[in-house]
C-alpha cells in the first residue's frame, strides 16, 4: 500500500513538475513576443485611429450641389485568379457587361482586352469609377465571385466632384497641393473640419471594436458654404459665352453678373476655347485679368466734370473731322469724318473719343491730380477687398510720376493707359445702378453646419456715395440712350429697359502704334466688352461681358459683347420672378371703370357715390381719363366752342348730353345708336349757323 | 508529510468526495453557470457589434449611392440639358416673362 502511494506522489509531482515547466515556457514566449516581437504583439493591441472629418460641401444660392466630397475607384482585375471554365463560359458575358456600362469600347474589344491579358495579376481595366459603376461592376458574371474567385480589386481615391461640371468651376476651386484656387481655398478652414481619434481593437477580419479612451476626439464635419453662385443663370451665361466665342472665334471671354443691392455674384463665368473647339475654365479672367477698360471707363470721366461742375452734358464739342492731336499722337473716333458738333451727352451715347479727351483734357489739363482723385473716389484705384485671392496689378498712372506724359490724361478718359479687372469694372457700374452706394462684391452668403446658419456674410458698403445723386440722375438717361439709340442698339428691347455702355478696346495699344510706325504688319487685336444693368428703371442685375480677341464677325462691343448681355438679360428677365407684379396688381390699377366724358356735376356725383377716386377741374362739361390709379376730370371747352358758332370735339360724349347741348345751340341733331359718340358729321371746329344739320353716331 | 498529502489530496480531488465540500456545489454551480451566461453574452455582444459594424457599412454604401445618384441628378438638372433635350421636338425656353396669379382666401 505504502509502494503505491510513493508511486502515485512520484506521478503526481512529475505531473506538476512538467505543468509547472509548461507554464514557464508560455511566459517566456509571451515576453519574448511582448519585448522582442512588436510587429506580432501589436497586432491585437488596441491603437489608435485617425478619423478623417468629412469636408463640408458647396451649395449654389437655391441649395444646388456645387462642390461635394464624392469617392471615386480606379479598379483593377486580377485574372490569373478566375478559373479556366468559369473564364471561357463567362468571359464574352462580362464582356458585354463592361462595354454596356462603360460604353467606351465594343463588347468585342472588351473580349479581346480579358483573353489578351489572361494571366495578368494586376490588370487596369478603368480609372475614376464612381461608386454607382462600381456596384454595377460587383454584379457582373465573374466579378460577382468572391475576390479570391472573381478577381475584382478596387482602389479607392478621394475625390471633390464638381456635379455641374466646367459650370464656375474656377469660382468653385480646387483644392491641391500647390496653388489652390477658388472657394475651396478661400474657406478651407472652414470646409476641412477637425480630424478625430479613436481607439480601436481588432476582433476579426477587417473588423474593429471602438474601445473607450480619454484620449478619443470624435471628428468634426467641416461646415458647408452657401454660395452666391445661381447655377441656372451660370448655365445661362454659360451656354451665350461659349457659342458666341465660337461664333466670333475669340480667345476667351468672361461674364458676371451681380445683385445690385447686395453685391451677390450670380454668375462667374470665365471660358477659354480650345483649339479643339472645347472651353475650359482655366482662369480666374472675371477677378484677376487686369486689362484696359476702354471706353467703358468714359463713364468715370463724365462723372469726374460732372462732380466737379466742369461741363455739363448739354455742352457742345466740336469732334473734328473725327481726329484731334494731343502732342505727337492722334486721337480717332471709330467714325471715319467724326460726329462733326456734338454735345457731350450725344459724345458719350455715340462713343466719341475726340469729344470725351478733349473735354477732359481741356479742363484737367493742368491740374491732373483732381481727375485721378475723382477717380479714386469712385473706387476704381483701389484694389478689391474680396474673398477670394487674386493677383493685384491694378494700375493708374500718377501725375508728376516717370508714367504720366502729356497724352497720359486724354488717353486714360478712354480708358487706356491704366489697368482695372473686369469686376472692378462692373463694380463701379453696379454702383450708379445702385445710386451710387458701392456694394463689396460678395461670393458667399452664408456658413451652415448640419443645415443650421451659422454665420451670415452680410452686405459691405465700400462707399456709400462714390458720387451725387444729381450726377448719377444726369448720366442715366444717356446711359439708356447708347441701348435705345447708341453703339448697343441692337440689343434694344420692349420688355424692359437696358441701361450701359459699350467699349472696344485695341490690345497692346502702345506695340500697335510702334508697329505701325516701323511700317510692319501690324494685326490688330481688340477686346470687346458691355457693362450695364437692367431694368434700367429699377435695376436688379448688374452684368460685364467682356471677349477676347475676336476675329470674326465683328468686334464691337456692341456687335460682339452687348448680345451675349442680351441673350442673358432677356433669360433673366423672364425667369425672375421677382421682376414683374402678379396680374392682381394689374387687375386692381384696371379695376377703376370706364369714366365717360360728359356733364361735370353728373361725373362728380356719380363718383362719389361709388367711392371712386377722382380729381376734377372746375368746368360745365368734363374729358374723363385714368391716371395714377384715379379718374382724372379734365376742362371741356364745349360751352366755349359752341359760343363761338364752332363745332366742339363731341367723341366720347354720351349722346343724350351732346343732343341736349347742339339743340340748345340751334343745331338740328339727328343720330344713331346710343351711349358714346364714335362719329360726327360735322368736324371739330368747323363754324356753323343756325339750323344746321348734324349727324352723330353712337356705338 | 502532510503538506506533501494534502497536495496530493487536492490533485487526487479528494476534496470533492468530503461531506463538507458537497454543501458548496449549488453554490459552484451558480458560478459555473454565471461563467457560462458570461461566455455567452460575450459572444452575443460581439455578434452585435458585428453586426452593427454591417449595418454602418451599408449606411456608407447607402450614402455613396445617394451622393452619386444625386450627383448624376444635378447634372441632367441643368437647364441647358433640359433644353437639349426637348430641341428635337421644337421647343425652347421662352424669353417672354412669367405672368404672376395671386391666390387670395
Amino acid at each position: 500500500m505504502s509502494n503505491k502511494i510513493k508511486k502515485t506522489n512520484i506521478r503526481a509531482i512529475f505531473l506538476y513538475l512538467v505543468m509547472c515547466g509548461l507554464a514557464v515556457v508560455i511566459v517566456m514566449k509571451i515576453l519574448f513576443i511582448q519585448t522582442l516581437q512588436p510587429q506580432i504583439s501589436k497586432i491585437n493591441t488596441p491603437s489608435f485611429v485617425p478619423l478623417s472629418a468629412a469636408r463640408g460641401n458647396i451649395f449654389s444660392d437655391n441649395g444646388s450641389l456645387l462642390a461635394i466630397s464624392m469617392p471615386l475607384y480606379n479598379v483593377y482585375l486580377d485574372l490569373s485568379v478566375i478559373e479556366d471554365k468559369i473564364f471561357v463560359k463567362e468571359s464574352s458575358s462580362l464582356a458585354f457587361g463592361l462595354s454596356n456600362l462603360f460604353k467606351d469600347k465594343s463588347s468585342n474589344e472588351y473580349l479581346k482586352f480579358l483573353k489578351s491579358n489572361r494571366n495578368s495579376k494586376y490588370l487596369k481595366l478603368k480609372n475614376k469609377v464612381t461608386y454607382n459603376q462600381l456596384k454595377e461592376l460587383k454584379g457582373l458574371p465573374i466579378l460577382k465571385l468572391d475576390k479570391n474567385k472573381g478577381g475584382l480589386i478596387a482602389e479607392k481615391r478621394a475625390n471633390r466632384e464638381n456635379p455641374f461640371g466646367i459650370l464656375a468651376k474656377r469660382t468653385i476651386g480646387l483644392l491641391r497641393n500647390s496653388n489652390p484656387i477658388g472657394l475651396e481655398r478661400a474657406y478651407n478652414k472652414t470646409l476641412s473640419g477637425l480630424d478625430g481619434l479613436q481607439l480601436k481593437q481588432k476582433i476579426g477580419k477587417n473588423l474593429y471594436r471602438d474601445e473607450d479612451s480619454d484620449l478619443n476626439l470624435s471628428p468634426q464635419i467641416g461646415c458647408d458654404i452657401v454660395s452666391t453662385i445661381n447655377i441656372d443663370m451660370q448655365d445661362v451665361a454659360h451656354q451665350a459665352l461659349s457659342s458666341a466665342l465660337l461664333k466670333h472665334d475669340a480667345d476667351w471671354g468672361t461674364v458676371i453678373l451681380m445683385e445690385v443691392q447686395t453685391g451677390h455674384l450670380k454668375v462667374v463665368s470665365n471660358l477659354k476655347k480650345n483649339k479643339d473647339g472645347s472651353f475650359d475654365e482655366n482662369y480666374n479672367h472675371a477677378i484677376a485679368k487686369h486689362s484696359e477698360p476702354g471706353s467703358t471707363f468714359k463713364l468715370a470721366s463724365i462723372l469726374a466734370g460732372l462732380e466737379d461742375s466742369f461741363f455739363q452734358l448739354t455742352d457742345s464739342i466740336d469732334t473734328e473731322d473725327g481726329t484731334h492731336k494731343f502732342s505727337d499722337k492722334i486721337m480717332r473716333d471709330s467714325k471715319k469724318g467724326g460726329y462733326g458738333k456734338i454735345t457731350l451727352g450725344q459724345a458719350f451715347v455715340k462713343s466719341s473719343n475726340v469729344a470725351i479727351s478733349k473735354v477732359v483734357n481741356k479742363y484737367y489739363k493742368d491740374e491732373p491730380q483732381l481727375f485721378i482723385d475723382r477717380i479714386y473716389k469712385m473706387g476704381l484705384c483701389t484694389p478689391l477687398d474680396i474673398e477670394l485671392p487674386y493677383p493685384n496689378s491694378l494700375l493708374i498712372k500718377k501725375p508728376g510720376t516717370k508714367q504720366w506724359n502729356s497724352v497720359t490724361l486724354p488717353w486714360m478718359s478712354i480708358g487706356y493707359s491704366l489697368r482695372l479687372t473686369p469686376l472692378h469694372m462692373l463694380t463701379f457700374y453696379n454702383a450708379i445702378a445702385n445710386q451710387g452706394v458701392m456694394v463689396k462684391p460678395l461670393f458667399t452668403t452664408s456658413v451652415m453646419n448640419g443645415g443650421r446658419v451659422i454665420s451670415k456674410n452680410n452686405i459691405e458698403i465700400i462707399n456709400p456715395a462714390i458720387c451725387s445723386k444729381s450726377s448719377i440722375d444726369k448720366i442715366l438717361p444717356f446711359l439708356i440712350k447708347v441701348v435705345d439709340q447708341g453703339t448697343a442698339k441692337s440689343i434694344k428691347n420692349t420688355n424692359y429697359k437696358i441701361a450701359g455702355k459699350t467699349s472696344t478696346t485695341l490690345l497692346d495699344y502702345g506695340l500697335s502704334e510702334i508697329n505701325t510706325e516701323n511700317g510692319e504688319e501690324n494685326i490688330k487685336k481688340y477686346q470687346a466688352s458691355f457693362i450695364g444693368f437692367f431694368p434700367a428703371n429699377k435695376p436688379k442685375y448688374s452684368c460685364i461681358v467682356l471677349v477676347n480677341n475676336p476675329k470674326k464677325n465683328g468686334f464691337y462691343g456692341g456687335d460682339v459683347a452687348a448680345p451675349i448681355f442680351k441673350e442673358i438679360s432677356d433669360k433673366v428677365f423672364a425667369s425672375d420672378i421677382s421682376l414683374h407684379q402678379s396680374i392682381d396688381n394689374e387687375i386692381e390699377k384696371e379695376s377703376l371703370p370706364f369714366v365717360s366724358n360728359g356733364f361735370s356735376n353728373d361725373l362728380h356725383n356719380v363718383l362719389e357715390k361709388l367711392n371712386i377716386p377722382f380729381n376734377a377741374q372746375q368746368s360745365q362739361w368734363s374729358v374723363a381719363d385714368k391716371k395714377n390709379n384715379q379718374i382724372n376730370l379734365r376742362l371741356r371747352n364745349i360751352n366755349n366752342d359752341l359760343d363761338r358758332n364752332k363745332i366742339p370735339s363731341l367723341y366720347g360724349m354720351i349722346i343724350s348730353d351732346a343732343v341736349f347741348l347742339l339743340e340748345n345751340a340751334g343745331l338740328q341733331v339727328t343720330f344713331k345708336g346710343k351711349g358714346k359718340i364714335k362719329y360726327q358729321s360735322l368736324e371739330k371746329g368747323k363754324e356753323f349757323d343756325l339750323g344746321m344739320k348734324i349727324n352723330l353716331i353712337a356705338s | 508529510m502532510s503538506k506533501n498529502r494534502s497536495i496530493l489530496s487536492v490533485l487526487k480531488g479528494d476534496f470533492f468526495s468530503k461531506k463538507e465540500s458537497q454543501n458548496y456545489f449549488p453554490f459552484l454551480f451558480l458560478i459555473i453557470l454565471l461563467l457560462l451566461l458570461n461566455i455567452r453574452l460575450s459572444f452575443n455582444a460581439e455578434s452585435l457589434l458585428k453586426e452593427s459594424l454591417k449595418l454602418e457599412r451599408q449606411i456608407t454604401s447607402l450614402r455613396l449611392t445617394y451622393v452619386n445618384t444625386k450627383s448624376e441628378l444635378m447634372k441632367v438638372y441643368k437647364r441647358s440639358e433640359i433644353e437639349g433635350l426637348v430641341k428635337a421636338q421644337g421647343l425652347n425656353s421662352s424669353n417672354n416673362p412669367p405672368r404672376i396669379i395671386d391666390f387670395h382666401e
